[in-house]
């Protein structure tokens, strides 16, 4: 059944095999290392990322909304350049394109097209994140991030400020981090009428807490707080009401909560990660998550995999239903905020090559996620990353 | 809920603030790569930005949630 699913675009299987064999190379016939050192948060870096991205809906669109053929395919890419100013300062720019083909969004925006005149070329995402960091020798550090956002009916731009304090030689360390969205949505409905346009606005809180066990083991608790207001609902996503299809219809605001705990423990050459969630909203959604990590030193200090397994449950929101008698005050078959079970799997191979490149120590990175649903929707996805510093 | 949960993040902290002090210089293993939580940094936002956009919460083991729509 994976194997079915899982189809790289052309090229693709040459370029990996070619990167799988130089990496091999350098493994076997380079000197011996010690661990990759522990980047400063300051130190210069530039990373490009990259996510092929894909999501079936079963046979006949069976998973997840029956009504709605919820196939999808995405790939993003991500280039973080960092540069060091001094020895507390650093900026930051990150910037991120996403290509997107969906079925429900494309059906959506062939109507809008059709009916309304609406322009509707823009098939992906762009956005930038500029930001600027600070750190000094007394454990502060503090962060502040710009971001602008723009895709298909949706503008958002944001804000990130962040702090943290490190205690007692570093056995405690303390984070808060506010960062508040302003998002622009085009209104254009799944029939292809468009209304005045929406606005929603986002805004969370996190606090974090990693505190030191003992030599070989630490924790981090965290806890997420998010506020929404304003037009919450997914434009084009259609509810069936007596024997026909309307609107989706969401509340106004949207009270989110989520409490994590995590707990790391190193080995003499591995380590493990344990990690539980709990979430709960105003929607009536509640949500728990357990996760397992282990991260093995496969080779030497240059090649590691970690592999990572997680369940999920969540409850279903208080208006949610497939198919409806009549028209509802509030109402959603939008499948993620149903009730289902989701159960993933992943990899993730990291090679650190000590010997320095153009005068930066350089990091490969491949890893592979599948996530099965229990209401039918699979999907999976490919990673792959280039770090120098 | 609210209020069960605020109390469980109390008496976590309350628990963890009772944990022994580990000096610097025996932090070696504390310090490794792979004992740093959510590395490396982007993989996991990536990963973590899928996971809200397919699952109903936000906010599990990552920063919350963002803004614009990521709904397909």
């Amino acid at each position: 059944m994976l194997l079915r699913q899982v189809s790289l675009p052309a090229g693709s299987t040459s370029g990996v095999c070619l990167l799988i064999s130089y990496l091999l190379v350098v493994m076997l016939l380079g000197p011996k290392v010690n661990a990759e050192p522990t980047a400063d948060e300051l130190d210069d870096l530039f990373a490009v990322r990259g996510i092929i991205y894909e999501q079936n809906d079963g046979a006949d669109d069976s998973g997840g909304n029956v009504y709605i053929d919820e196939d999808a395919s995405i790939q993003e890419g991500i280039v973080l350049l960092r540069k060091r100013v001094n020895d507390s300062h650093a900026v930051q720019a990150k910037f991120t394109g996403v290509i997107v083909t969906a079925a429900s969004w494309d059906n959506a925006r062939l109507k809008a097209e059709t009916i309304s005149g609406a322009t509707t070329d823009d098939h992906g995402r762009l956005s930038w994140d500029l930001g600027w960091l600070y750190k000094n020798s007394q454990g502060f550090s503090g962060s502040i991030h710009a971001t602008y956002g723009t895709e298909y009916t949706y503008r958002t731009e944001g804000v990130n400020i962040a702090v943290g304090q490190v205690f007692d030689e570093g056995s405690t360390a303390l984070g808060f981090k506010l960062t508040a969205y302003d998002d622009r949505v085009r209104n254009i409905r799944f029939d292809g009428q468009e209304f005045e346009q929406e606005t929603r606005e986002t805004y969370t809180t996190d606090f974090s807490l990693i505190q030191s066990i003992n030599a070989y083991s630490h924790v981090n608790l965290s806890w997420t707080h998010t506020e929404q207001e304003g037009f919450l609902a997914t434009s084009y996503n259609a509810v069936r009401a007596n024997a026909t299809f309307d609107y989706e219809r969401v509340p106004q605001s949207r009270s989110r909560d989520t409490l994590s705990v995590r707990y790391k423990r190193a080995l003499t050459r591995d380590s493990y990660q344990l990690g539980y969630g709990r979430y709960w909203d105003s929607w009536g959604i509640d949500s728990d998550v357990l996760e397992g990590r282990y991260y093995f030193n496969l080779y030497d200090n240059r090649l590691s995999m970690q592999t990572s397994v997680r369940y999920y449950k969540q409850s279903a929101a208080n208006f949610y239903g497939i198919d409806f008698d009549q028209p509802q005050l509030l109402q959603t078959s939008d499948s993620d905020l149903g009730r289902f079970t989701g159960t993933s799997a992943g990899v993730l191979l990291a090679f650190y090559n000590p010997q320095r490149l153009w005068g930066f120590l350089h990091t490969y990175e491949l890893g592979f996620n599948y996530y099965q649903r229990g209401d039918g929707l699979d999907l999976y996805w490919l990673t792959f990353g280039w770090s120098f510093r | 809920m609210k209020y069960t949960g605020v109390c469980t993040i109390l008496c976590l902290l309350c628990i963890s603030s009772g944990c022994t002090s580990v000096r610097f210089n025996e932090r070696e293993q504390l310090s490794r790569s792979d004992m740093q939580f959510d590395a490396p940094a982007l993989s996991s936002d990536l990963t973590n930005q899928i996971y809200q956009a397919r699952e109903g919460a936000s906010g599990v083991f990552s920063g919350g949630g963002g803004g614009g729509c990521g709904c397909y």
